[in-house]
Parts: structure tokens; sequence; C-alpha cells
């Protein structure tokens, strides 16, 4: 993740009041993750399991914290039993941030399958969701709390906003050209693109 | 469940070839749960989260047995993870037994509701394909054929137990 | 102590047909490098490496199956301590590698960078023989006595931050099939397909 990524990251989460962060350290987050650690302005929570993570924001929200998840793709599948029995079922708000493992572009194997999973499951558990390709971040995640703080109404209650911050576009044109050598094997969703229209998203990238 | 139900749930696994069972115990099926621990010709594994007992399926079916987990909706979702990186991303083929609560007319309280809106959806979302079974006479086959289907398919395969076969 | 050392040193002590199988992560490729047999199955996920092994030593008692499995991965599941403790699989060895960070994920710290005591923590669940090791000559002592008694055995090897990209030669999925056909040949039995299936 890009210096200036990182940091459009931390200013939007400090314009939007969060002030307690969990999360569990992933390769495409661990600046943003060392950055937040030593920031005095959040109260940092590393934990084992992501699971743990939606408990611990869920209770820090109760005591009156503004709690954001750092949560992997891989993560948020770990994180679906207490995002349902605690966000889903008592309506309780908390910002996910997820970077996304799995997309076009990604040429690792194992993280085909999350771009089968992530966004069906946010639709899903009723997570309403904004994809982030570039440092536009900071305003979308002060309009997302906004909207989160106003939600109050049936299961809108969720309020839960996810955001996919997306690699940076170095890394994804990097990514797109592993894929595009080994795009049989990548995934099955990538399987479904033929090369050329890889190659013709990549300008939207 | 009523134990002649949990006979069927039981016979059916047998017939299935079924040999090894991860569980958690749960409150509607634990009639079958225990007739399956007091078998000798089942391996079981009780768990303390749905989550390994995946995994031990997943290795016990790499040693060459037949797995199957027998959880609820709840243990579901805590599944989630590895039934998406481990059984559907490798393409291992386990026997998901749910206990499904939260149908409408089930005499189940507001939490149940949740899973109305969860574990079919999931499935879907997961990619695991499913047989439901509320009545007696349907589960035997919905059982059966599951794990025929998971066998063929090398994919995990789940079935719904709903309604009056989880009826006390 | 550095992991690739405790690999090198535990390859000289298994047998060809001992089943290995490995965590996710930079472990996977070290112990390709030094014990490149088809009775190893790598890049298990998050979690999911122990509670694999431990069906996968019910499933062959008479085989020896041994975990390479690290501190992150095991903090996941922590309750499958219990369950190993109370199934006690007499040929299953856990061996964790414990070097306190998410080390192929950027290196940040894991609880046991705190004041997290694994061993002890197994111990505590019930696996009697539990033991944490720092230095090279404790490791060999240990998985020579963990590999020759009725386990489960749990060695927690404390080893340096340190550790190498290797790659395993094997794509994915593919590692699966390795290792079902290996099992097949090795027991003779049948897994995968239709004539392995007890219905019609």
């Amino acid at each position: 993740m890009r210096a200036e990524a990182v940091e459009a990251v931390v200013q939007g989460l400090k314009q939007a009041g969060v002030d307690f962060i969990s999360l569990l350290p992933d390769s495409d987050f661990s600046e943003l993750q060392r950055r937040v650690g030593d920031d005095r302005g959040f109260a940092y929570v590393p934990v084992s399991s992501e699971a743990i993570g939606v408990g611990v924001c869920a209770g820090a929200w109760l005591g009156g914290k503004k709690p954001a998840l750092l949560v992997p793709t891989s993560g948020f599948l770990v994180a679906v039993w207490p995002l349902t029995s605690l966000c889903m079922a008592w309506g309780l708000p908390l910002l996910l941030l997820i970077p996304y493992r799995g997309d076009i572009g990604d040429a690792f194997w194992l993280m085909g399958p999350y771009k089968d999973t992530t966004e069906p499951l946010l639709s899903v558990l009723h997570i309403p969701y904004v994809v982030v390709l570039n440092n536009l971040a900071v305003g979308w995640i002060e309009g997302n709390t906004v909207f989160r703080e106003r939600g109050r109404r049936g299961h809108g209650d969720l309020a839960t906003a996810a955001f996919r911050v997306q690699k940076t576009i170095e890394r994804q044109s990097k990514g797109v050209a592993r894929c595009l050598q080994e795009s049989t094997i990548v995934s099955p969703s990538s399987n479904f693109f033929k090369k050329r229209d890889i190659t013709t998203r990549l300008p939207d990238l | 469940m009523k134990t002649e139900y949990a006979s069927i749930v039981y016979d059916a696994l047998k017939e299935a070839g079924i040999n090894f069972v991860a569980y958690l115990p749960d409150d509607q099926i634990h009639d079958a749960q225990k007739m399956i621990v007091e078998d000798a010709g089942f391996v079981t594994v009780a768990v303390a989260n749905e989550g390994e007992g995946v995994a031990a399926c997943a290795g016990a079916w790499l040693g060459g047995k037949k797995p199957a987990l027998i959880i609820a909706d709840s243990g579901f979702l805590v599944a989630t993870w590895p039934l998406a990186s481990l059984t559907v991303s490798y393409g291992i083929p386990i026997l998901v037994i749910i206990a499904h609560r939260g149908e409408v007319g089930d005499r189940a309280n507001w939490r149940f509701i949740t899973y109305k809106f969860t574990t079919e959806p999931i499935l879907h979302a997961l990619q695991i394909p499913y047989v439901r079974a509320s009545k007696p006479e349907e589960t035997k086959e919905a059982i059966t054929g599951a794990q025929l289907s998971a066998s063929l398919w090398q994919h995990p395969v789940a079935v719904l137990l709903s309604g009056e076969i989880l009826r006390d | 102590m550095t992991r690739h050392e405790c690999l090198s040193i535990l390859a000289t002590l298994l047998k060809d047909e001992d089943l290995v199988v490995t965590a996710l992560g930079w472990v996977a490729g070290e112990w390709h490098s030094v014990r490149p047999k088809e009775s190893n199955l790598y890049q298990i996920n998050m979690g999911m490496c122990t509670p694999l092994c431990l069906g996968l030593a019910l499933a062959l008692p008479h085989r020896r199956v041994i975990a390479l499995e690290s501190d992150g991965s095991v903090l996941l599941y922590l309750g499958n301590l219990t369950t190993l403790a109370n199934k006690r699989p007499g040929n299953l060895t856990v061996i964790v590698f414990d070097n306190q960070c998410y080390l192929a994920t950027g290196g940040l710290p894991t609880a046991t960078a705190g004041v997290t005591d694994l061993a002890g923590m197994a111990r505590a669940a019930g696996i009697r023989d539990a033991y944490e090791v720092r230095e090279l000559g404790d490791f060999e002592e240990q998985a020579r006595a963990a590999l020759g008694r009725e386990g489960p055995s749990y060695i927690v090897a404390k080893v340096d931050p340190t550790g190498k990209r290797m790659s395993t030669n094997i794509d994915g999925k593919e590692a699966k099939y390795h290792f079902v056909r290996y099992i097949e040949k090795s027991e003779g039995i049948r897994i995968i397909g239709t004539h392995a299936m007890k219905m019609d």
C-alpha cells in the first residue's frame, strides 16, 4: 500500500471520528496497521481471530467508542458468525475496512474464492459497501460514517459500512501481468474473463 | 427430534457410507449425534468450534474416510471460513448436516429469524449445493443423495433438516 | 534458532511414509526444500492445519502424522487444543514454529510476542507432552521423543522471525490430488472416483 494511500485512510478514519481500531495483521494492510498502532489517537486492539475483533468492536461501541475493524477478505469469512449474531441481530454499527484480495489482477490462486464470497456475503449480511480504487478514501469514509449515524431504520440499523481498499495501481498492473500469464489457474472467476477483457479493465483501475 | 426421527438420520448416514463424524452438540439433533457416538462404526470428533470440525472432516477424507459434519445454523456461520477456504477451494467432499431453524411456522424465538436470512443465502454465496428435508419420509433420500453428489462432484454438499423432522 | 534449521533436522528423523502437513506461509516452501516427498501436503489455510491433521490421524491411526503449524494459525482456533487433548491421537505430533509474528504478511506481532505461552496453554488444555524449545539440540531431542512415543505431542519451537519465500513447485489445488493419490497408493484404497463410493 502506498504511503499516500495509508495517509488518506488514516485521515479519513480520523475525520470520521473513529477512535478505536481492531485488526489481525494482513499483508496488504501492514503499513496501515503499523501506522494505526503507532497513533495515540486510536485505541488499538490486535486480535488473533477476526471473530474476536468484531466482539471487541461491538463492546467498544456500546461503551461509547467509534470502532473500526480492519479485516482481510479471508478474515471477513472468519467474522461471519459474530457479524451475524452481534451486528446483524442486535443492530450494532461497525465500520469494516477490507482490502480486496481475489479481485481481478490478483494472481494468487488461493485468493480466487474471495471474489466469489466477499460481495455476495456483504449483501447477505445486509452490510452496505463502497469500493475504493484510489485515495479518495478520505471523503468516502467520512461520508459513510454520516450515513452510519443516520441509518437507524429497520435493518438499515446495521449501517455497517465496508470498503474494499484496492491495492495500488502499480501492484494491480503487476498482478494483472502475472494473471495474464497464469489465467487458467488463478481462480474460477478470472477464468471467466477472456484475456482481452482483463486488459480492457486496466484503465478503470 | 423424536427418537424415531433420529434413527432415520442415523440409518441414512450409515447407508450413505459415512464413517467419520465431527459434531458440536446441538439440542435439535442431539439424539442422532448420541446414536452415532455410541456406534463403534463411526470415528467421531466432538469439536470446540465448527470450523475445526470442517478441517477434521477434510483431513479424514484425505485419509480415506467418508466424513460428515453435523451442526446447527449458528455453527454453520462459525464454519464459513474453513468451508470456503478449505473444502470449496480444494474441492473436498464433505457432507454437512445442518439442523435448520427459523423457518416460517417454526416455534422459534426472535433470535432464530437471523438464520432465515443467513443459512440458505450463505450456502448460495459459498457455492455449496444443498437439499432440504422437512418430513421424515424424505430425509433418507436427502442424506444419501447429498453424499452421492458430494463424492461425484468433489465438493461439499449440505442437507438442511427443518420442520417436522426436528420436532420433539 | 531458525525454522529452516529445525526443519532440516526434522527431515532426517522422518520416514518416507510419515505424513506431513504444513500451515500457510513460508514454512511450506522451506519444508519442500528439505523434504520434497509425496507424503507432504502444503499450505493449509489459517487455523486449519492442526484440526485437519487430527482428522487425518484418526482416519489413518497406523500412520505417523506431523503438523507443521505456526503461532498465528494456532491462535486463530485455540479451542482446537482442547479437542486434540481429549481425542488423544497417539500418532499425531504438532510442531508449532512460533516466530512471534505474522511473518509472511508483514511481521506484526502475535500474542506470543507478548505474555502468552502456547506450550503452557496446550498443557492446560490437557496435552501432557507439550514442550517449548529454544535451542536446536533441544528441538532435536523433543522431536525425536515425540516421534517415538504415543502422542499427541505438542512442540512449540521458538524461532527467529526470519524465513525464506521458496516454491513448493506444486500449484494450489494440485496438492490435493498429489496427496490423495499417494494415500490411495500407499494404503491400497480408493478415495477419488465413482468406484470409491459405497453406494450405487
